[in-house]
């Protein structure tokens, strides 16, 4: 924990409303997702987001956090914002300078000992949000799931997971006006924080309970999609597309919680992006195999992962498949389309002559998936800020597809639905400034009793109807199975 | 200046990116953002058409810049931008024989052509986003072919006489090699050239004006 004497060196700069400081346990005392049992004990909103791969951008640490110091929700213009003290209802026709405002009053700084993330906004922005920056689009798509446009939730402490060090790095942001008497303050609800992982009942071998009701039904049925993936197959006969994204959304009654579905996707399909995230009555689970915006100071990364492939049983098998994947011409257009998209929207917010490969076409493994993988860096320009960050890159390319503003359009006009949060991004701004959001491939959804699971088939230029139906189907496989294994209970 | 018109698509900012790298200079505007009359005056010394999906319309604003600017100001089109340049001219538009959508494609490019001059080898290159091409046994008189994948469809055109450029493939995607070097070349040829005459025009207009007020006095 940095002393008093520092925090006051840092405060006396003018440049900071927030100086983090931190209190560290040994890791070994609680798992990450007994932690998030006991935040979600409290009834209180509460998050986790952690990697399946050290390689990753979150990889090192995962974070957690609950008792949102605000909570904000953007919908059709009225941005709500419950603080502490009331609630505030605003009408704007951009909630990003209402977000800005906020954060504003919270400027923070990295301090090189800590983790990415020491505070901030955690939440998502949905596919919907860029009807802020392109009204023309949404036409009158109809609600499913309940996602806001935008939904955030303010922490100003935060539970790091340090898996290189073994810590459990407890972290609280003081308000730099006020030292002293805020330094104690945070130091002591950094006490009740420890008290409360060391002290909560082992929660290992509760259960959260959950039960399917009534069982799936999807939006369209294999008729309906394929006849539907017929028609954006005709969209691109005509040029009017260069590749389309058809998502569909299963949806089932539920009794309980899916945090334990939660639990069995990380298990079974680790990825270098796993969220859980609960609040209000809504509980999210979601996973990705890479950071979709990450702004790092003034660096922009956005990172393009197609192709999912198994990967094989033994090593040999393991290269045949990867020769496989880097020789599909089909997996590498639709690769080229999405890295030229992730280009563009690099190239509307980043300075010229910035904009870099940083890597191409390469192959990246997780567990159980390969992805051909490529990545593409950015120096904003001077003024903009994460915020335009998420404006610039939504909807994400490989949700969309491209062009585009003009895909989005078909996209309203042939799903009738909102997308929510498939297509948009799940992860943190943080007080600095910094960024790091993916975008869910396998994504399932609670509310009042409804579980959503989303997922998605491509089309491209001889792409059969049948075959984007059963792409639609298997990439909701992971999350189904999951759902499954939880109802039998057996190996929780 | 140079004006940049976005048609709505998936790339104009590579495009942007790309011409803003060899002109400081570049206004990127979307197509129904803006007028004729406004193109006009705002005097651009080039005008990019980006691509942007479909077939433009004889009426739409791509198609409408290259027949009103088209004799004057120089334009280079992409994608559906070169799609607009060969409507503009009479030309009909048929479907390419294999769509094409991030792929890499082979061209063979006419290097005797104004706007392949700097390119050395005929087989290029380049990253292709189409569906639709210029039909060329309807194609005018006055447009030149200066392109074409292996599929023998139209891959670029430029005008005979005025400096009007299209390119069907994306010069500016990942996939092109030599984009740059052909959006360089354009500019050097239709922009950074008469820059420079003009300059000197107006120096030995300055210099005449000098001394004939010297030997008026």
């Amino acid at each position: 924990m940095i002393t008093m004497e520092e925090a006051k060196k840092l405060a006396s700069t003018g440049a900071y409303k927030r100086i983090p400081v931190s209190r560290e346990l040994y890791a070994d005392l609680r798992t990450p997702v007994e932690v998030l049992k006991i935040l979600k004990g409290t009834g209180e909103p509460c998050y986790l987001f952690e990697s399946g791969d050290d390689r990753a951008n979150w990889g090192r640490y995962t974070y957690l956090g609950y008792a949102p110091v605000m909570r904000l929700t953007c919908k059709d213009g009225v941005v709500t914002i419950n603080g502490p003290k009331r609630t505030k209802t605003k009408e704007t026709k951009d909630p990003k300078a209402v977000i800005r405002n906020i954060l504003k009053d919270y400027r923070s700084l990295k301090l090189p000992e800590m983790p990415g993330f020491t505070g901030g906004f955690a939440g998502y922005f949905s596919y919907d949000f860029m009807k802020y920056k392109e009204p023309s689009v949404l036409g009158s798509a109809k609600e499913k799931e309940g996602f806001f446009d935008a939904q955030l939730m303010l922490f100003d402490k935060v539970i790091a997971f340090d898996h290189f060090r073994q810590k459990i790095m407890l972290i609280a942001n003081i308000d730099a006006t006020d030292l002293e008497a805020d330094y104690f303050r945070a130091e002591n609800e950094l006490k009740e924080l420890e008290d409360l992982i060391r002290k909560s009942p082992d929660s290992r071998n509760s259960r959260e309970t959950f039960q399917v009701t009534k069982e799936f039904e999807p939006m369209l049925d294999q008729e309906d999609y394929c006849l539907t993936a017929e028609m954006c197959g005709e969209y691109i006969r005509e040029g009017d597309s260069f590749g389309m994204v058809l998502s569909n959304c299963m949806e089932a009654e539920i009794e309980g919680s899916i945090l334990d579905v939660y639990r069995v996707l990380r298990m079974f399909n680790p990825q270098p992006y796993m969220c859980y995230l609960s609040v209000d009555g809504m509980e999210i689970a979601a996973t990705s195999p890479g950071s979709f915006i990450k702004l790092s100071g003034e660096r922009l990364y956005t990172s393009i992962l197609t192709g999912k492939c198994s990967r094989g049983e033994s090593k040999k098998e393991d290269v045949r498949l990867e020769r496989e994947l880097s020789a599909n011409q089909e997996e590498q257009a639709w690769h080229h389309v999405l890295l030229d998209l992730g280009r563009n929207d690099m190239g509307k917010i980043c300075r010229i002559n910035t904009i870099k490969q940083e890597s191409y076409g390469g192959i990246c493994r997780c567990l159980h998936r390969m992805y051909l993988s490529s990545a593409v860096s950015g120096r904003i320009l001077k003024g903009l800020d994460g915020l335009d960050a998420v404006e610039a890159f939504l909807p994400a390319g490989i949700s969309s597809g491209g062009p585009k503003l003009k895909n989005s359009q078909l996209i309203y006009e042939l799903e009738q639905h909102k997308r929510g949060l498939y297509g948009g991004m799940i992860g943190y701004l943080d007080f600095s400034g910094d960024m790091d959001f993916c975008t869910p491939v396998q994504l399932v959804s609670a509310k009042d009793g409804k579980l959503f699971v989303r997922s998605s088939g491509r089309i491209g230029v001889s792409s059969q109807p049948e075959q984007v139906y059963q792409q639609y189907v298997n990439q909701a496989r992971a999350v189904l199975q999951a759902l499954e294994i939880v109802q039998k209970g057996e190996e929780l | 200046m140079i004006l940049l018109i976005d048609h709505y698509d998936g790339f104009s900012y590579n495009l942007y990116q790309l011409v803003k790298k060899i002109h400081s200079d570049v206004s990127i505007v979307r197509s129904d953002q803006i007028t004729i009359e406004e193109i006009r005056q705002m005097k651009p010394q080039m005008i990019f058409l980006s691509s942007g999906g479909g077939k433009p319309e004889e009426d739409s604003l791509l198609v409408q810049t290259v027949k009103t600017f088209g004799k004057g100001i120089p334009i280079f089109g992409a994608g559906t931008g070169c799609l607009a340049v060969c409507l503009a001219f009479g030309a009909e538009l048929v479907h390419a024989k294999r769509q094409v959508y991030g792929e890499t494609v082979e061209i063979v490019v006419n290097t005797q052509s104004r706007m392949f001059r700097e390119i050395e080898k005929p087989c290029m290159k380049a990253g292709g986003y189409y569906s639709l091409t210029a039909d060329e046994t309807r194609l005018p008189d006055c447009l030149r072919i200066t392109a074409k994948n292996r599929d023998n469809d139209i891959m670029a055109v430029e005008h005979k006489e005025y400096p009007v450029y299209g390119v069907q493939f994306q010069p500016e995607s990942i996939l092109t090699q030599d984009g740059r070097k052909l959006i360089e070349y354009v500019l050097k040829e239709e922009v950074f050239s008469k820059m420079a005459s003009s300059r000197i025009l107006s120096k030995i207009k300055e210099i005449l004006k000098e001394r004939q007020s010297e030997e008026e006095m």
